[in-house]
């Protein structure tokens, strides 16, 4: 038995209709912890090299983490991992809700598919009975209309994952979708589990997980809740959740618009949380255990149609709003269900939407080739580009690629303004004037996604040697001087093993990274769940030897991946921003080889951006250096 | 007027040497951005700011509050 853990690993083999379950290896558990970590070992381990992503050799992995599904706040993440189909190397993805909780309490701390159902199925999980059924008759329906069928079919005890059409059609930035909106988005899990024949899993569980110390766990539970109740933070953050940020991020001059051409727009406060709030919503919903519900759950009325929708979250407000000039919060909500339904990731699906339009507006992609006129703020352009990405109609095969590999063909030009690193599309930060986070987006594991790193503040902190006096006030569009490039390393590394190990717990970051919760009682809870009393560092030191694994994974799976990779799109290289508290700024290729050269050293990788054996070996990763080695894709020295 | 400042890590992790909660005496027309300024907080790195248990914005006044949070950066979801 192994204390927090469920103890199984639930294998299916799709092509051969195979279940096999398999103890938690210990030595798994104490050395990964859970959740991304066992994504990162099992993708190293068991991923056929240069496996095609949407092929049956491909791996679709759900894991929790030992913190997962306990009473605790805030800990019901679940973390999802593949070859990326929109990278072509290591990918992961989490959502919230309750899935995670409801597969350990069937029993298993991960659920690994592999192989290719031979038609499509909707997978059924209820304790020890495992069931793969024919689902032919919701292929093609929307996630959020599939949720429902099944939640009425099976009943309201299951916790069912979703895809949408962008998930059976391919489209590399397809989501997941649970509890009728929240997804799994990046890195485009939902097109692997459509290549998968799989529709829909559902998951009933009526087990317990074992805990070393059940009524210390209790208390340390309680303790915590009530901990949070005392947190003024939570009072001022829970009402608009994330999209609280809007108007801060706008007064930093870090908002994308326009296809990120600026960072500033003046119609912010018509897209805010206080829109949220006076337009939408209805109510706020939250995951499991969670005492700050973020989601904000409402009604969207526009001109195209009214729906019931939960967001936007500020990721989607950048992208699929201001980054594509749309200016009503009904207008974004409204483009957030039609992705849900369609089970596109809005942050991908905005970039490569802004993508497109510029392309029209400079004339690169026509009106015949897109079917229509599109244009910046319409919201209309925006519905017609996603629902033929989704069935890869027109246009839409071209853009269902992700946006770097439809500026490869296009040409022209456009890869300077496809916004993306590594082809995965950059989520809601404008960062030429902000070069930590600008190096937080290039070194992510995954491609330019912001939830690896956040040091945002550093870079605002040390873009002027007396920071009291940036900006003198809410509203005034002072202009900030330009960022210092060097010692920015240092601040993103510790973020990188910071912000994933709440990955690794199968536990929410909001309450910690945001809030203010205080990490002793992360440290007290794990000791008396899982019985194994690490420290804080000692699991930031589990992050870091993850953070190698992933790295190594993509110099496996990637011809040529290195330093080359890293790099941002040529937008902010070359394009100064031209309004706005940034304008004037941008970041020349120079301080971006300072950055990287910085961030290798500190690593412990080569100049070409790869873990040298002895990183690797020093951080207990001593097969993984030997099997890179082989592949001769790890650095020198 | 005596006013109890707190401030979130989430700012002290950019500049170390702030206080975690500091009381100030401080006249109730001056705003929280003023505020802000008098304890050493760069207001630019400020989110947003609970007042008595209520968010408020920045250019209001401290008024009669006994107890201010500075809540800074974070990462949108």
């Amino acid at each position: 038995m192994l204390p927090g853990y469920a103890g199984t690993i639930l294998r299916i083999d799709l092509t051969q209709d195979k279940i096999a379950k398999q103890p938690l290896p210990a030595e798994m558990a104490h050395s990964f912890i859970g959740g991304r970590g066992f994504v990162a070992k099992t993708l190293f381990d068991e991923l056929p090299p240069q496996a095609d992503p949407l092929g049956p050799e491909n791996l679709f992995i759900a894991a929790s983490g030992p913190m997962s599904g306990h009473f605790m706040p805030a800990s019901g993440k679940t973390h999802f991992g593949c070859k990326s189909p929109a990278t072509g190397g290591y990918g992961d993805s989490n959502l919230g809700g309750h899935f995670g909780p409801s597969l350990k309490y069937a029993g298993y701390d991960m659920l690994i598919l592999t192989g290719r159902a031979p038609q499509a199925s909707l997978l059924v999980i209820e304790d020890e009975r495992i069931a793969l059924k024919p689902a032919g008759d919701l292929w093609g329906m929307g996630s959020i209309a599939t949720e429902a069928r099944l939640k009425a079919e099976l009943g309201d005890a299951y916790q069912i994952l979703t895809i949408g059409p962008a998930g059976e059609n391919g489209v590399v930035y397809a989501c997941i979708t649970h509890d009728f909106g929240r997804q799994a988005g990046r890195v485009g899990i939902g097109a692997v589990l459509g290549s998968k024949n799989i529709k829909a899993i559902a998951v009933k569980g009526t087990g317990s997980i074992p805990v070393a110390d059940p009524k210390a766990a209790l208390t340390e539970g309680l303790n915590a809740f009530q901990a949070i109740r005392t947190k003024p933070g939570f009072t001022g953050w829970t009402p608009e959740g994330t999209a609280g940020i809007t108007d801060w991020i706008n007064r930093v001059g870090a908002f994308p618009t326009r296809n990120f051409q600026t960072s500033y727009w003046d119609q912010h406060t018509q897209i805010n949380g206080a829109a949220i709030l006076r337009e939408l919503k209805i109510t706020d919903k939250g995951c499991y255990c969670c005492p700050t519900p973020c989601g904000k759950y409402g009604k969207a009325r526009t001109g195209l149609g009214d729906v019931y929708v939960e967001g936007p979250e500020f990721e989607t407000i950048s992208l699929l709003g201001s980054n594509c000039l749309i200016g009503e919060i009904s207008e974004i909500a409204y483009a957030n269900y039609v992705c849900d339904e369609l089970g596109l990731d809005t942050i991908s699906a905005g970039v490569v939407c802004s993508w497109a339009i510029e392309c029209y507006e400079k004339g690169l992609l026509d009106r015949e080739t897109i079917g229509r006129d599109v244009q910046f703020g319409d919201l209309a352009s925006v519905v017609h580009l996603l629902e033929c990405i989704s069935r890869r109609e027109g246009i839409g095969d071209l853009l269902a690629h992700g946006v770097k590999t439809a500026a490869q063909k296009v040409g022209q030009g456009s890869e300077a303004f496809a916004i993306h690193v590594k082809g995965l599309e950059w989520s809601g930060y404008e960062c030429r004037n902000a070069p930590g986070m600008m190096l937080a987006y290039m070194t992510s594991d995954i491609g330019a996604h912001h939830a690896r790193a956040w040091v945002l503040g550093h870079d605002l902190a040390g873009s002027s040697g007396s920071v009291h006096d940036l900006i003198a006030s809410k509203g005034k569009r002072e202009r900030l001087p330009k960022s210092e490039v060097t010692g920015r390393a240092a601040n993103v590394i510790a973020s990188q093993h910071l912000r994933p190990l709440f990955d690794l717990l199968g536990i929410c970051r909001l309450q910690f990274m945001e809030l203010g919760f205080e990490v002793e009682h992360y440290e007290r809870l794990f000791a008396v769940i899982t019985g194994n009393p690490l420290s804080w560092d000692d699991m930031l030191a589990v992050s870091e030897k993850v953070w190698h694994l992933t790295r190594s994974i993509s110099a496996r799976e990637l011809q040529g991946f290195g330093r080359a990779w890293d790099y941002p799109p040529e937008r902010f290289m070359a394009e100064p921003i031209p309004d706005g508290p940034n304008e004037g700024h941008c970041i020349s290729r120079a301080e971006i080889d300072i950055l990287l050269d910085e961030y290798y050293d500190l690593r412990g990788w080569d100049r070409n951006g790869l873990p040298t054996a002895a990183t690797l070996e020093r951080c207990g990763l001593k097969a993984v250096a030997r099997t890179m080695a082989t592949w001769a894709c790890h650095g020198d020295g | 007027m005596a006013v109890s400042i707190h401030i979130a890590d989430t700012i002290r992790s950019v500049v170390p040497a702030l206080p975690k909660q500091v009381t100030v005496e401080i006249s109730k027309e001056k705003t929280l951005h003023e505020a802000a300024l008098e304890v050493g907080v760069p207001p630019v790195l400020i989110v947003f700011a609970i007042v008595d248990g209520v968010r408020k914005a920045l250019d209001e006044p401290v008024g009669e509050s006994a107890q201010v949070h500075f809540y800074g950066t974070m990462a949108g979801g």
